[in-house]
C-alpha cells in the first residue's frame, strides 16, 4: 500500500472540489425532496405531486417528447453530415468540423438572440418567408421551433462523432463484404450498421442527455411557456411558487430519468461492441 | 482464346490503370494456368496490388480485359465473380465470431443451416483451427486472423483466389511457417491462385510462376529458379536477391569478346552474344562468387578481379565478405562457414568466378 501513498495525495483537490459542488448539493437535493416546504416535516408528497398532479405529468411528458424529437433529428442530421464529412478532402472537412465545434462554445443566451434575429417573429429569413415567398412564418416559439433552435447543437455534436465513426470504418470490410457476394444492401444490413452501431450510440447518448436536461436556450426563447421539467424545476426555485422541496423531488426525478437512459444505451452499446459481452 | 475448355483460369489481357497522373498498371497480359500459384513481386507501388484489385472487381481497367475460366469479367462488379480475396489487414468483421465469419458468404448465398455448420466446420480444420469457433476475431492472434480470413476466402469454393500480401502484418518465423501451409493447402484443393508480395524470398518459396513488376511494367515472367538463375532486366536482378554487377564496354580478342573492365578481361558466359563496342554488364550472384588468396590458386578459365576485404559479417551458415576492388565498387560475396576460411580486413584478395555463372545484361535493354 505504501506505493501508493503519494499518488493518493493528488487526489484530494479534485475529492474535495467534487464533494464540495457535487455531491454535496447533490446529497441536499436529495433530502430535501423527502421534506415537506412549509413544516419541513419528512414527506413523499413531493413524489407523489411529479407523477399525480397535471402539470409536472405534462412537463415530464414533455421533456420525454422533446429530448426524443431532438435526438432523433440531431441523430439523423448528423450522421448525414459525418458520412458527408467522412468523404471530404481532408482539408475541406477540417475547415467544416471547426466550424462545428462553435456551437458549443456559444452562450445558450447568445443562440437564443441569435434565433430570434433570424426566426423570429419578425426575423430575417421570416421577413423573406412571408413578404417575398408568400409562406407562412416560421413559428420560432412553438415545440418544433425549440427542436429547430436545438438542432443547431445537436447535429454538430453528432456530427462530430458520426464523421469520426465513419472515418475509422475499414474500407477493406466493405470489399471483403463484396468478395464473399453480399450486394450494396446486403453490405449496409450486415456489415458497415453493425460495426458503426456502438459510435453511434455513443452520439446519441451525449445528445440525449443533454436534451433532457434542455434549459438556458429554452428559457430565453420561450420563458416559462413551455413546460419542460428543467423549466418547472427553474420556476419552483426562484418565482412566486417558490417550493425547494418539490423542485428537489422533480430534479431527483429528472436525474434518475436520465441515468437510466444513459445506462441503458450504454448496456446497449457494450452489446454490440465487437467481442461484446452476452452474445 | 476467350471462350472453350482449354482457357486459362485467369487471363488479363492488355490491362492499364492510371490514378490521376500516375500509371499504376500499364499494358499487363498475364495467363495464370488452372492450379497454379503465380505471385505478382516488386516494391511497393508497381501496380501488384491494382493489378490484384482489378481481378477482384474493386477496381476498373481503363483499358484491357480481364477473364476468368474463359469468361470475361471486365465490368461484373466483384460480388458477382466468384473470387475468394485475403486482405493484407485480414478484413476480418469485428462484430462477428471466426463461425459467423467464415459462414458469411454462404448465409448471404441463403445455404441450408447443416450444410454452412458443415462447410464451416471443415474449413476451420483446413487451417487448423478448430475449438475457436465462438471466438471473436478481437480475440485472436495475427496468425489466427489470417487463417480465419482464408478459411473465410476459400469457404464457398471460390473459382479462383487472390491473396494480398496475406503475411506482411506477421513476424518472421509466423510468416515462413504460414506460407508453407498456404502452398500446401492451395495444392491440396489445387485452387488457381494470384499472390501478391514484395517479399522476394516469400515468391521464390512458394510460386509455380513469379512475375516480377516494376512501375506498372512486367519485368520478367518465368519460374522461380529462372527469375533468380536467368534474370532478364538489371532491375529483376537486383530486386530478387544479391547481385554483383561488372559493367564496362565488350571489345575483340583472340579468344573472342570480353568485358572491359578496368584493367581486366571478362569472359562471357557461352552462348552469349555480344558485340564488340557494346555496353554490358556482368552480373554475378554472391554465392557464385569465390575468394582467392593467391593469383596461382585461380583455377583455369576463371574471371578474376583484384580486390581488398572489407567488412566481414558472420551469418551462421554462411559469410558475407565485402570486397572493395580498385575503382571502390565493393561486390558481397558468401563464403559457406565449412570452408573455414577467414578472410581478415584489409587483406588482398583475388575474386573469381566460372563465365558460366554470370549472367549478361545488355545496357540497352536494362530498362524500357
Amino acid at each position: 500500500m505504501r506505493r501508493f501513498s503519494h499518488e493518493w495525495f493528488f487526489l484530494i483537490p479534485i475529492t474535495v472540489f467534487l464533494g464540495l459542488f457535487v455531491f454535496y448539493p447533490l446529497t441536499r437535493v436529495v433530502l430535501r425532496s423527502f421534506t415537506d416546504n412549509f413544516t419541513g416535516h419528512c414527506t413523499v408528497q413531493n413524489y407523489l405531486n411529479a407523477f399525480t398532479q397535471a402539470r409536472y405529468l405534462g412537463s415530464l411528458k414533455n421533456t420525454l417528447w422533446f429530448a426524443g424529437a431532438c435526438t432523433l433529428v440531431g441523430a439523423v442530421g448528423g450522421t448525414f453530415v459525418g458520412l458527408l464529412a467522412s468523404r471530404m478532402s481532408p482539408k475541406v472537412r477540417g475547415v467544416l468540423l471547426s466550424f462545428y465545434s462553435l456551437p458549443m462554445t456559444l452562450s445558450s443566451l447568445v443562440v437564443a438572440f441569435a434565433f430570434i434575429v433570424l426566426l423570429g417573429r419578425n426575423g430575417v429569413f421570416n421577413i423573406i418567408l412571408s413578404r417575398y415567398l408568400g409562406i407562412p412564418k416560421f413559428d420560432l416559439y412553438s415545440w418544433h421551433g425549440l427542436v429547430v433552435t436545438y438542432s443547431f447543437y445537436n447535429i454538430p455534436l453528432m456530427t462530430l462523432t458520426m464523421a469520426s465513426v465513419f472515418l475509422n470504418l475499414d474500407r477493406s470490410l466493405i470489399e471483403a463484404a463484396r468478395n464473399l457476394g453480399a450486394k450494396a444492401w446486403q453490405v449496409w444490413i450486415y456489415v458497415i450498421i453493425p460495426v458503426l452501431a456502438p459510435g453511434f450510440i455513443a452520439g446519441i447518448s451525449i445528445v440525449l442527455a443533454g436534451m433532457l436536461a434542455a434549459f438556458g436556450t429554452a428559457l430565453a426563447l420561450t420563458g416559462m411557456a413551455k413546460s419542460l421539467l428543467s423549466l418547472q424545476i427553474y420556476s419552483h426555485a426562484s418565482e412566486s411558487n417558490y417550493n425547494i422541496p418539490q423542485a428537489s423531488a422533480l430534479a431527483v426525478v429528472l436525474i434518475v430519468i436520465i441515468v437510466v437512459s444513459l445506462l441503458t444505451l450504454n448496456w446497449i452499446e457494450r452489446r454490440l461492441r465487437p467481442g461484446g459481452e452476452g452474445r | 482464346m476467350t471462350s472453350g475448355m482449354a482457357s486459362a483460369a485467369v487471363e488479363i489481357n492488355e490491362v492499364s490503370k492510371r490514378f490521376g497522373n500516375v500509371v499504376a498498371v500499364a499494358e499487363f497480359s498475364l495467363e495464370v494456368q488452372r492450379g497454379e500459384l503465380v505471385t505478382l513481386l516488386g516494391p511497393s507501388g508497381c501496380g501488384k496490388t491494382t493489378t490484384l484489385r482489378i481481378v477482384a472487381g474493386f477496381e476498373r481497367p481503363d483499358t484491357g480485359r480481364v477473364f476468368i475460366f474463359g469468361h470475361e469479367v471486365t465490368h461484373v462488379p466483384p460480388e458477382r465473380r466468384d473470387v475468394g480475396m485475403v486482405f493484407q489487414n485480414y478484413a476480418l468483421f469485428p462484430h462477428m465470431t471466426v463461425f459467423q465469419n467464415v459462414a458469411f458468404p454462404m448465409k448471404i448465398a441463403k445455404r441450408p443451416k447443416r450444410e454452412i455448420c458443415e462447410k464451416v466446420a471443415e474449413y476451420l480444420a483446413l487451417v487448423r483451427l478448430k475449438g475457436l469457433e465462438r471466438r471473436y476475431v478481437t480475440q485472436l492472434s495475427g496468425g489466427q486472423k489470417q487463417r480465419v480470413a482464408l478459411a473465410r476466402a476459400l469457404a464457398r469454393s471460390p473459382k479462383i483466389l487472390l491473396l494480398d500480401e496475406p503475411l506482411s502484418a506477421l513476424d518472421a518465423k509466423i510468416r515462413v511457417q504460414l506460407r508453407e501451409e498456404i502452398r500446401q493447402l492451395q495444392q491440396k484443393l489445387g485452387i488457381t491462385t494470384l499472390y501478391v508480395t514484395h517479399d522476394q524470398e516469400e515468391a521464390l518459396s512458394i510460386s509455380d510462376h513469379i512475375v516480377v513488376m516494376n512501375e506498372g511494367y512486367i519485368e520478367q515472367v518465368g519460374p522461380p529458379t529462372e527469375i533468380y538463375f536467368r534474370p532478364q532486366t538489371l532491375f529483376v536482378a537486383s530486386f530478387v536477391g544479391t547481385m554483383n554487377f561488372f559493367s564496362g564496354v565488350a571489345v575483340d580478342t583472340s579468344e573472342g569478346p570480353k568485358l572491359k573492365w578496368h584493367d581486366s578481361l571478362l569472359a562471357f558466359p557461352s552462348g552469349a552474344e555480344v558485340a564488340p563496342g557494346e555496353e554490358v554488364s556482368l552480373g554475378v550472384r554472391p554465392e557464385r562468387l569465390e575468394l582467392a588468396f593467391e593469383r596461382e590458386a585461380v583455377p583455369q578459365g576463371h574471371n578474376v578481379v583484384p580486390g581488398e576485404v572489407g567488412f566481414v559479417t558472420f551469418l551462421g551458415s554462411i559469410m558475407r565478405v565485402e570486397v572493395k576492388l580498385g575503382d571502390g565498387t565493393e561486390v558481397k560475396i558468401d563464403v559457406p562457414t565449412k570452408e573455414r576460411i577467414t578472410p581478415e580486413r584489409g587483406q588482398r584478395v583475388y575474386l573469381c568466378f566460372s563465365p558460366e555463372d554470370a549472367v549478361v545484361f545488355k545496357n540497352s535493354c536494362v530498362r524500357r
